[in-house]
């Protein structure tokens, strides 16, 4: 098992270093740099020139990339020097953590930009997970225990209901109802600053009612979605399940139902729902941008979705790096929690 | 046309035929690890006219074996020569064209039959793949196989999910018979039906092999069946034929300590009898036909074995009077 | 394993109704009620799709399309009538009668036009990106099933290596290098690429085709001659045109004449392959030279001939859609694989199956196996599978055009419409209301649809 977690480990590297060659050749073929169009007040264009010198990008293409991958140092020692010399910050290189610097806020990292916002964008995030699978997984259950009773078609149309309305539409409707004409909880922004504890998680100061009250409408708009698909595929297999032949069996000898349903059919039928974990992590990453647009709170979608209309290429770059690292590690959970759910499985 | 000592006109004749799955590791360079030897090293003759049996536990290889006679599977080694064409070396078109003289019936009625075409598609594929028949010929051919097989004619544009197991198996038999082919591998046809329609079919492939002069290769693991339909049997262990000689003579007289078991094991319908003769029941489990025992690949649960048995294989000799038998004990 | 069952008679099979399993399926839709619902809401949809003006028929009478399902256009702007609310009549300055059943946005345009207008762009995504991925999917799965072996585990393995790929950041980065191509307008072609493309393209022709006439017998080696030499002499007329006619010729004409020569380029190849001359009798290695050298030369030619920059192209065609085809590009691109993946699967189970061996045992060709046997059984979980992936690409256009990268303003697209007016829903709450709940109704029938789709192909699940 261990064997088999190190090689899917290294299975995703050549998949990070190619999203990283992908969208940094990308982010580099668009036609005209960052800094030839600026808007209304386009910079002259020794202006322009002086700045695409500073961040190298006067450099071809593969040079600039070596040295994003690798740093200054590595690539072009002189021009490292010089850097240092003019008190420039040379690129230390994405293999020490480094992923450069912000083209549109002067004097930022992207690496600060992501400190600060992705803390909570991961509160965010795991919250709707979490509602998404208290939700899911009891509706499913209680769905499939009662098949074609009230409550399940209830639970099975809601479902579908939900899965159907896209957190595009969901915002604006619970912003519209429940903050500006029930009042119930705040427009936009979100309840906790860092620092925080463990580097993403809310103090525990900051775990009041505020917080609860900010989180309550992005966190509903992000998860209800979710929490249906899990809902479905939950009723979908449990039912597959419980007409085994040894959930039969489990029957006839005896056990109490509720023992059946917990020990023998809740495990087997969660086989399905473990795969859509990575589309899962997914969905929460694509969820983001819109729920913090909308919601005002500002994370790393918001973070994103701004970089891009400010072509600011080194944020983009680097986000999309830190999504692809989370995807990944997303989908080797995915794998774990498979071979724990399912031991026929074998990894060699 | 090759002529047996023995005056029959040999119609298909198995030369050291082998199939060995090939067991990989690795993902993008695939190493062959080791090989599953389904069939390993068989040599018969089937002569025209005549049903050859060919019985075996499950997992011997007796299905892989005909199967790679007809080259569903392609052959690891050996040859399979057909009249006097080696179907084993043929490709593409050749092949093809061969495949209109041999057909196969298979076991499961209800995977034999794609279930979305019509049972008049299916008899009538074979005559359109060849170019046989089409449109009303082809049709009335359909028609006229499906009264062969015993089927009302007006099944035609029917669908396989409306037919029972044993008309299922009928309308499998038209298609192999669409073609007029002189060879029939008959691959466990009645093996999945229930017993009172096993006998129906057995005798619709008498019936068929006296008025068309089929020539069939029967494989069952029902032995009385067997006896009932062979002119021979052929008896396999473990990728290999270890015995094969007239039915009268296997059943009276075995030779090979496995057929000798295997026989024991049959029924006898008389309780008395039954209950007086000697019963062997063999030990241990059959070995894994990737990893078959060194020497006589039966010697790991034969009751007879000597020294020699777990050394050397045996080789497949004729005892007299085309009694074929593969022991060291038998000479 | 013995079957019990009763063998019904030959009258009891005749008195039943002949039913194929597809009208088996059909009756099961038919009696879902639900799905039979989202059928006729999504054929209204459909119907708005195609008449919500009669841009179908406008180019017969070369006038501007003029709306007919919908109100108004979706671009009409009336300055008297900003963020009015639903049911205000209002007179234009050209003194007509104007009526807003759904209210206006800021801008003054009617939000019911504009909602009709919205199924164009949602309906489209959805069709083109459930055609691409359904077909790519299905011939990538289908190969690679059906074949096996080696050639199987490259190509899962590289669905593996694109599955771990974050594919819908991806397509932000395609949309946003497109988009900035867009605007910039796309820099000059380059002939000289397409060139060094042809004269590879013409090299390897000839490396293959003179190997196969030394492979190939008298009669077949002359039949590849004729052919190389009947492709060089249109190659030589088609740059001859291209070079010197371009200009000249009336744009119709000069059009026509080369796409004549590309389909006599075509016949050719087909009546070859037809014929079976090449994979007969040759070596594969000459057999594979020829083919990609006559694509690659073909390829090149057409370039060349039609003299039109393919990015520059695309990028005309994608404006004339309102940005449509790019995103019909990047989404088509990114749902293949889990549709390739389930066709493997379902190859594999059915590859199996007895009456695909039966086939092969009557002498069936591959193609045939896999035509007549193989899809018509695999397709039923495809087409579900697709008919719920649908609300997935529905969403994906709305949410690309919510943060600005999907269709181009003005074209009304129901992501556009609520990123543009949702930060006013306070005071103008209809402006997003429309688009929302027309967004909702289509993705919940789709939805619909798709579960009885699942429950008529396959009752099992049902129970």
């Amino acid at each position: 098992m261990t064997k088999y977690i190190v090689r899917r480990t290294l299975w995703f590297l050549p998949v990070l270093f190619a999203v990283t060659l992908f969208t940094f050749v990308l982010m580099r073929a668009i036609p005209g740099g960052p800094f030839s169009y600026a808007g209304d007040k386009s910079l002259p264009p020794q202006v322009v020139a002086n700045i695409e010198a500073k961040y190298h990008l006067d450099w071809p293409m593969w040079k600039q990339f070596a040295s994003y991958l690798l740093g200054d140092d590595i690539v072009d020692r002189a021009a490292y020097e010089e850097s240092l010399a003019l008190k420039r910050r040379p690129s230390r290189g994405l293999i020490r953590g480094d992923l450069g610097p912000s083209f549109r806020y002067r004097g930022q990292t992207v690496n600060d930009i992501v400190a600060t916002t992705l803390p909570t964008s991961a509160q965010l995030g795991l919250m709707a997970v979490a509602l998404a699978l208290v939700i899911g997984i009891p509706a499913g259950t209680i769905a499939a225990l009662k098949q074609n009773s009230a409550i399940d078609y209830m639970a099975t149309f809601s479902a579908v209901f939900f899965a159907s309305i896209p957190s595009v539409v969901l915002s604006p409707i619970l912003i519209y109802v429940f903050a500006l004409r029930l009042n119930w909880f705040p427009v936009a922004s979100w309840g906790t600053k860092p620092p925080y504890f463990l580097g993403f998680l809310p103090q525990l100061a900051h775990l009041n009612l505020t917080f609860l009250k900010h989180a309550a409408l992005p966190v509903f708009a992000l998860g209800t979605g979710m929490a249906a698909g899990i809902a479905r595929l939950t009723r979908g297999s449990l039912l597959q399940v419980i007409r085994e032949d040894y959930i039969r069996t489990a029957r006839a000898k005896g056990l109490k139902e509720r023992l059946i349903i917990v020990r023998h059919a809740l495990k087997n039928s969660m086989i399905p729902v473990a795969t859509i974990l990575g589309p899962l992590i997914a969905a929460v990453v694509t969820g983001t941008f819109i729920v913090e647009q909308i919601f005002g709170i500002n994370g790393m979608g918001k973070h994103f979705v701004q970089s891009i209309g400010n072509r600011d290429y080194p944020v983009i770059i680097g986000v999309t790096l830190i999504y692809s690292v989370l995807l990944v590690i997303g989908n080797l959970m995915v794998d774990i929690t498979y071979a724990w759910l399912d031991p026929r499985i074998r990894y060699d | 046309m090759s002529e047996h000592s023995n005056g029959k006109e040999v119609l298909v004749r198995v030369e050291g035929l082998k199939k060995y799955f090939p067991i990989t590791r690795g993902v993008v360079i695939q190493r062959e690890v080791g090989a599953v030897k389904a069939v390993d090293d068989v040599s018969f003759t089937v002569y025209r006219g005549e049903t050859l049996g060919l019985v075996g536990e499950s997992g011997c290889g007796k299905s892989t074996t005909g199967r790679t006679i007809l080259q569903l599977y392609r052959p690891t080694g050996g040859n399979v020569f057909f009249e006097d064409v080696n179907l084993a070396t043929l490709k593409g078109g050749p092949l093809r064209r061969m495949r209109r003289r041999m057909q196969m019936i298979f076991q499961d009625p209800y995977a034999s039959l794609n279930p979305r075409m019509t049972v008049g598609n299916i008899i009538g594929e074979p005559l359109e793949v060849h170019g046989v028949a089409t449109g009303k010929a082809r049709r009335e051919r359909v028609q006229e196989l499906l009264a062969l097989v015993g089927l009302n004619p007006y099944f035609v544009n029917r669908y396989p999910h409306e037919f029972s197991g044993g008309q299922r198996q009928r309308i499998g038999v038209a298609r192999a018979l669409a073609l007029q082919p002189d060879f029939i591998v008959c691959d466990e046809p009645i093996s999945a039906l229930d017993v009172s329609i096993q006998a129906q079919v057995v005798n619709l492939l008498e019936d068929l092999q006296n008025k068309f002069g089929l020539t069939y290769l029967f494989i069952a693991h029902d032995l009385s069946m067997v006896r009932h339909i062979s002119d021979r049997v052929a008896v396999m262990y473990l990728g290999k034929i270890v015995e094969l000689t007239d039915r009268v003579e296997l059943y009276e007289r075995p030779q090979h300590p496995y057929t000798v078991a295997l026989l024991s094991a049959v029924p006898i319908p008389d309780p008395i009898a039954d209950s007086q003769r000697q019963r062997i029941i063999l030990e241990g489990d059959v070995p894994s036909p990737a990893n078959p025992p060194p020497g006589c690949n039966f010697s790991t649960r034969c009751w007879k074995a000597i020294d020699i048995c777990f050394e050397q294989d045996p080789p497949f000799i004729d005892i007299g009077g085309g009694h074929y038998c593969a022991c060291h004990l038998v000479k | 394993m013995a079957v019990a069952e009763a063998t019904p008679t030959d009258l009891d099979i005749l008195a039943r109704k002949e039913r194929s399993p597809l009208q088996e399926s059909i009756r099961r839709l038919l009696h879902h009620r639900v799905a039979v619902a989202s059928m006729c809401f999504l054929a209204l949809v459909v119907a708005v799709y195609v008449f919500a003006d009669n841009s179908l028929f406008a180019f017969l009478t070369g006038k501007p399309p003029q709306p007919l399902i919908a109100p108004y256009r979706y671009d009409g702007a009336n300055f008297v009538a900003v963020n009015v609310p639903p049911g205000s009549r209002a007179v234009s300055t050209k003194g007509e009668d104007l009526f807003f059943l759904l209210g206006t946005d800021y801008l003054g345009r009617d939000v019911l036009s504009r909602t009709l207008y919205g199924t164009r762009v949602s309906l489209s995504v959805a069709i083109a990106a459930a055609t691409v991925s359904m077909l790519v999917g299905l011939v990538y799965g289908t190969i690679s099933g059906y074949v096996g072996g080696r050639t199987d585990n490259i190509m899962m393995r590289i669905v593996d290596f694109l599955y771990g790929f974050p594919f819908l950041i991806m397509v932000i980065l395609l949309q946003t290098y497109f988009k900035a191509l867009a605007r910039q307008g796309s820099s000059s072609s380059t002939p000289i690429l397409t060139l060094l493309v042809g004269a590879a393209g013409l090299a390897v022709y000839f490396g293959g085709a003179s190997g196969l006439t030394r492979e190939l017998d008298s009669r077949h080696a002359s039949l590849v001659q004729q052919l190389f030499w009947a492709q060089i002499g249109l190659g030589v007329l088609h740059l001859v045109l291209g070079y010197f006619a371009g200009e000249s010729l009336p744009q119709v004409v000069y059009t026509s004449l080369l796409v004549l020569i590309g389909l006599a380029h075509l016949g050719l190849l087909a009546l070859f392959v037809y014929h079976g001359i090449v994979q007969k009798h040759a070596a594969r290695s000459s057999r594979t030279l020829f083919f990609v050298g006559e694509g690659l030369f073909v390829v090149a030619l057409l370039l060349l001939g039609v003299r039109i920059n393919v990015v520059g192209g695309i990028l005309a065609v994608n404006k004339k859609m309102g940005g449509m085809l790019l995103l019909f590009i990047a989404i088509g691109l990114i749902n293949w694989i889990g549709m390739s993946r389930l066709a493997r699967g379902q190859v594999l189970s059915y590859k199996q199956k007895e009456f695909v061996e039966a086939a092969h045992s009557v002498g069936a060709s591959d193609i045939r196996i896999i035509g007549r046997h193989l899809v018509p059984n695999i397709i039923g979980p495809l087409i579900v599978q697709e008919t719920l992936a649908i609300p997935g690409y529905i969403f994906t256009e709305a949410f690309l055009s919510f943060i600005g990268l999907g269709v181009d303003s003005p074209t009304p697209s129901w992501g556009i419409m609520i990123s543009e007016c949702y930060p006013a829903i306070r005071t103008y709450p209809w402006q997003t209301v429309a688009p929302a709940a027309a967004l909702t109704l289509t993705t919940l029938a789709f939805n619909f649809l798709g579960d009885g789709l699942r429950d008529a192909l396959d009752p099992r699940l049902k129970e």
